[in-house]
């Protein structure tokens, strides 16, 4: 049997599914371990806080240099190494007794981990795997893997700390992670689309540099990170504040986890048929619409229901978007560098809906204002969606590809 | 694939959906992740 010949696209997007699942997964459950560990270990709640910012940026930071080594090298290699790395990572978490050893373990080595084993690098592959015209969907289909381990990886986590203790815990999910590396095997080969065209990696780089659709997608998907990390972080305390119970607050996490997994697949199938720019504008719009209904409406657990729903099926749907989007104008050659830097936008913006939902209830004891930025940004993404030229570059005269 | 087992597949798939469905809502509302996890945000 010829070495690549079992690799088809099946097996690419089902193993490429399974290392979202794991690496995304695993990383949903941290926030369990903060209590546990830092009652233990009489850490306070900012030396957890600062490890898992530190992750967030070592992601996004690491993650176009994990692209450019994939694209060039082959993503296999990148994906198995990374898998090490978050394995390491997560067997020294579990033995990190100071905050800089955690910082390393959790922050560090984990960061890195993620940078070669989630977004940029597996999509990257399976994007190369399928047609134009399969590909939305096949990016939908990976996305939906990830989302399956966002959702499902937190309630494992709880029954591991719950049946075996935090540490223990911690090592079978670092064990679980070594998966990773034998799952990388389905993605090697060689990067089919480098023989298609002599452009250089520094070349492609110039020509999305000139693109203004290139920023505008960076600019709009920072907009994204921005609200799922704020959603993410603060919404169980602010349901709480609100006079909500904890269990209504963690049906709200689980309905948002649900539809992600609906709402991936489904954004990706819908960009094989409709034009992806106007699809992520729409995404945007209903984000600024349903929030702001959200927090100007009388609150009710159905009403949270609805908007953790909505929320939830727009949650990773901008992913196969942005990437198809990317793939179609720039083409699939540099595709996981290019989705890596843009990638990167979306970090950035993570780390400030992190940080800044924060620092306003510190400063204001609400979160009105992070709410009402939150949905100005939302029509500003919708916005800045439209302009872009989806036409693919490869198919444009030469004076007209600085568009 | 034969229709007959398409309409198979897919509906297993729908069972294994469901299932999945079930045991996460569960999970995210059993009573070790309300005390540990939900409870958390109290502070």
């Amino acid at each position: 049997m010829n070495s690549t010949h079992w690799r088809t696209p099946g097996v690419v997007l089902a193993c490429g599914s399974m290392i979202l699942m794991l690496s995304l997964g695993i990383r949903q459950s941290f926030g369990l371990f903060l209590q546990p560990m830092s009652g233990e270990l009489g850490w306070g709640r900012e030396t957890f806080a600062f490890a898992l910012a530190l992750q967030n940026l070592v992601w996004g930071v690491a993650q176009p240099f994990a692209g450019m080594i994939a694209d060039k090298f082959g993503a296999a290699r990148v994906i198995a190494a990374a898998g090490l790395l978050y394995l390491l990572g997560l067997a020294l978490m579990a033995y990190s007794e100071t905050g800089l050893a955690f910082d390393i373990s959790a922050g560090i080595l984990v960061g890195l981990g993620l940078s070669g084993s989630a977004f940029g690098v597996v999509m990257g592959v399976v994007g190369r795997a399928f047609p134009s015209e399969k590909r939305s969907m096949a990016l939908g289909a990976v996305g939906a893997g990830g989302s399956f381990g966002q959702f499902i990886m937190l309630p494992y986590g709880q029954l591991l700390i719950s049946q075996f203790g935090w540490l223990n815990a911690l090592l079978v999910l670092a064990a679980s992670s070594f998966l990773i590396v034998p799952l990388a095997s389905a993605l090697a080969g060689s990067n089919a689309a480098a023989t298609s065209s002599n452009q250089s990696m520094g070349e492609a780089l110039q020509e999305a540099a000139a693109h203004r659709g290139f920023w505008y997608l960076t600019a709009s998907f920072l907009v994204c990170g921005f609200q799922t990390l704020f959603i993410m972080v603060h919404l169980p305390a602010y349901l709480i504040d609100q006079g909500m119970t904890p269990l209504e607050g963690m049906t709200a996490l689980a309905v948002i986890g649900f539809f992600n997994i609906v709402g991936s697949y489904l954004c990706g199938v819908l960009g094989g048929h409709l034009s992806k720019k106007y699809l992520l504008s729409w995404i945007y719009a209903v984000r600024g619409v349903a929030i702001l209904a959200f927090v100007t409406l009388p609150l009710t657990p159905w009403s949270t229901w609805i908007f953790a729903a909505v929320i939830g099926f727009t949650w990773l749907g901008t992913v196969p978007l942005t990437n198809g989007l990317v793939a179609q104008i720039f083409g699939v050659k540099y595709l996981s560098t290019l989705f890596s830097i843009v990638f990167l936008g979306h970090q950035i913006g993570s780390f400030l809906g992190g940080w800044y939902g924060g620092y306003m209830f510190d400063l204001t004891g609400s979160y009105l204002t992070v709410w009402m930025v939150a949905v100005g940004l939302s029509v500003l993404a919708a916005v800045m969606c439209l302009p872009i030229d989806e036409r693919e570059l490869a198919t444009l005269p030469l004076k007209r590809r600085a568009v | 694939m034969t229709q007959s087992r398409r309409i198979l597949v897919w509906a297993m798939l729908a069972v294994l959906a469901a299932l999945v469905a079930y045991f996460g809502f569960r999970g995210y509302v059993s009573a070790d992740m309300l005390f540990n996890f939900g409870n958390s945000f109290y502070c």
